[in-house]
Parts: structure tokens; sequence; C-alpha cells
């Protein structure tokens, strides 16, 4: 399976039922990173994280259906989860910028906060 | 009964216009407006956890007229008033989306009872299916509302509580309503009503949940038998 056959099947509906099954943010974490598609993504992205950050940038300017949740949030927490493990601090930030400036999303934009002040809160236990 | 609408002083009149066009049936109240304008819309959610109130939907201005439309023609269609009360609704997910759901989920003795995806499992037991309480909550709001443990199977009642919890880590991984629980030929059978995480409600056998959980150990409470 090729990165773009991982980010394809990430991206599914079939995926995003599973993933919210979780009944909150710890659950949803837990079961992404226990997720076969999840340590492949990790693999194959180790050698081109910016091949997922350039995913995100391009989901972040597909235009949505106002009326609902933006199809891509799971799989926006997917490439924001997988990129804080293997791309430079540098890269998952501006992909988590990226993913804030998107709309509709409900879990991707707490992983994106969440990575965005990581470094302000190890800074200051610095 | 239908749902009736009223809207704040900033809505769009030509959504008021345009649903009155398409379903001239509808009951939209849209002046004097001074008694309900921005102000008393946050008030409405301010105080919705200490007096009922309707639901609010909140529309940005930006949203196209035609989407508005058709999205308050299909709330009124489909939906009923106490659906809304003391909810105020943000995104949902997509008709699309929540029929993948069903299609894995509705399944066996499973029965679908409805396609919301505003809450989750916690609330629709804690909340009145009005938003999204995560999990680690629950021990606090036990605690706070005297809730009491039932041990045995036989005391339980219909609108009990029962928490599905993780043997290793002893987190909550869901809860749900007991509906019913009767002895049929002679095997206690327990109903129970919970939303599978944001992917809707399902009534099902106590221990007929998605794999996705995992083991899972039960325990059930109860908030009408206090010790009081």
């Amino acid at each position: 399976m090729t990165l773009a056959e991982t980010m394809a099947a990430i991206e599914q509906e079939e995926f995003a039922v599973e993933m919210n099954l979780a009944a909150g943010t710890k659950a949803f974490r837990r079961a992404i990173r226990e997720h076969e598609l999840f340590h492949r993504l990790s693999e194959l992205a180790k050698e081109n994280p910016s091949e997922v950050a350039g995913r995100i940038e391009a989901i972040s300017r597909i235009e949505v259906d106002e009326r609902y949740e933006n199809r891509f949030d799971t799989a926006l927490s997917v490439y924001l989860m997988v990129l804080s493990d293997v791309a430079e601090p540098e890269v998952a930030s501006k992909a988590s910028q990226a993913v804030l400036r998107t709309p509709k999303i409900w879990w991707a934009s707490g992983v994106a906060q969440e990575l965005l002040l990581q470094p302000v809160a190890e800074g200051v236990r610095k | 009964m239908q749902v009736k609408f009223r809207a704040d002083h900033d809505l769009d009149r030509d959504i008021v216009r345009g649903l009155l066009r398409r379903k001239p049936v509808i009951e939209f109240e849209v002046g004097p407006l001074v008694g309900l304008d921005d102000e008393s819309v946050s008030h409405l959610a301010r105080f919705r956890h200490t007096q009922l109130s309707p639901g609010v939907l909140l529309v940005p201005q930006e949203f196209p007229l035609i989407r508005s439309i058709e999205s308050l023609a299909l709330i009124w269609e489909l939906t009923e008033p106490h659906e809304w009360a003391n909810r105020i609704c943000m995104h949902e997910r997509s008709p699309q989306s929540m029929y993948a759901a069903k299609q894995l989920h509705a399944k066996g003795s499973r029965q679908l009872r409805s396609l919301r995806s505003t809450y989750n499992c916690v609330g629709m037991v804690f909340a009145n299916r009005r938003t999204f309480i995560e999990p680690e909550q629950i021990p606090m709001i036990l605690q706070d509302d005297e809730y009491t443990e039932v041990v045995r199977t036989d005391d339980l009642m219909p609108g009990d509580v029962v928490l599905y919890t993780d043997p290793k880590t002893d987190d909550i991984k869901h809860v749900g309503l007991v509906l019913a629980a009767e002895v049929i030929f002679e095997t206690k059978k327990i109903r129970v009503l919970s939303q599978f995480g944001r992917d809707g409600e399902y009534v099902h056998d106590l221990d007929d949940v998605p794999d996705f959980y995992g083991k899972m150990v039960v325990k059930f409470y109860s908030e009408s038998r206090r010790t009081t």
C-alpha cells in the first residue's frame, strides 16, 4: 500500500465512522494510535512527511458543505498526529495552523491546538 | 406537533420569506423583535442548564441563503419540538456519514433510534442530548448527583445508568441507560439505550456494543434510589 493509498483509506467514510465510536477525546486518539492505518502511514511518512503536510494544506482549501461537519475531520486528526511523531516541529506547527483554518472541524481542532501549544508548554518547563 | 420558529433581529428576512414561500404553513414569528434580540438568545444559552428553553439555531451570516432555507425546511419536516429543547446546535455530521454509521451498527437485535451526532453517550445520559461531555467527567457527575451503585441486577430499573469500563485501566469507555430488565426463560435480559460515540443512538442488549470498545466490565448506577 502506497502513501497515497493509505491516505485514501484514512479519508474513507468507514474509517471516520469507526473512530467516531469513541466516547471522548482520549479514546478517539488512542483508537487512532492503535489503528493499523496509523502505523502504516507513520512508517510511510517518515521518508516524506511533506506529502502528508501537503495533503493537509490541500484539504484545508476544499470547499465544505456548511450544514455539516467537515468530512475530513478524522483524517486531519490522523495526519496531524502522524506529523507530530515523524516531522520537524516546524512542519507540524504549520500543518496545525492550516487545520485551524479549515472550517467545520471538531476532533482535528483539538489536536491542532495541542500541537501549537506543545512547544510553548515545553519552553515553560525548560 | 410541528416546530415553530422565531427570529432574532439579525436573521436575514429573506430566509424567513423564502421558507414561508416554500412552506406557507410554517409558523415563523418575526416581529416585534425587541423581545428576542442577541442578548436574549445568549441568555437562553447561558441558562439552558437551569431552566427549560427552546433550542437555538445559529445561522452564520455568510451561510448561503438557499441552504439556510433548505435546512430549516428539513428541520420543520423531520423533527419534533421536544428534540430541540435546551439545545444549541452547531455542526452535525453529514447524512452520508450517518448512513455509513447505520450500515455498520444497525444489525442483529440492535435497533436504531436516532442518527444525531451533536452529542456523545455521556451527553445523552447526563445532559439531555444537548452537548458533548468527556467521559472523564462522569465520576464527578455521579458524585454530585448522588448516584448510588446498583450491585444486584435484580434491582435494576429502567432509567438506571450503565457504565462500561476498561477492566485494566478502569477508564470509562461507554455509558448508556437501562431501558428494560426482564427475566426470559430464567435469563436476565437487559436492554440498553446508548449513543455509539457520535454515530447515533441504538437500543441494544447489554453486551451487544461495537467491538471497537474492546473488553469491558459493566457497573450500574441509580439516581432515583438515594440512600439519604
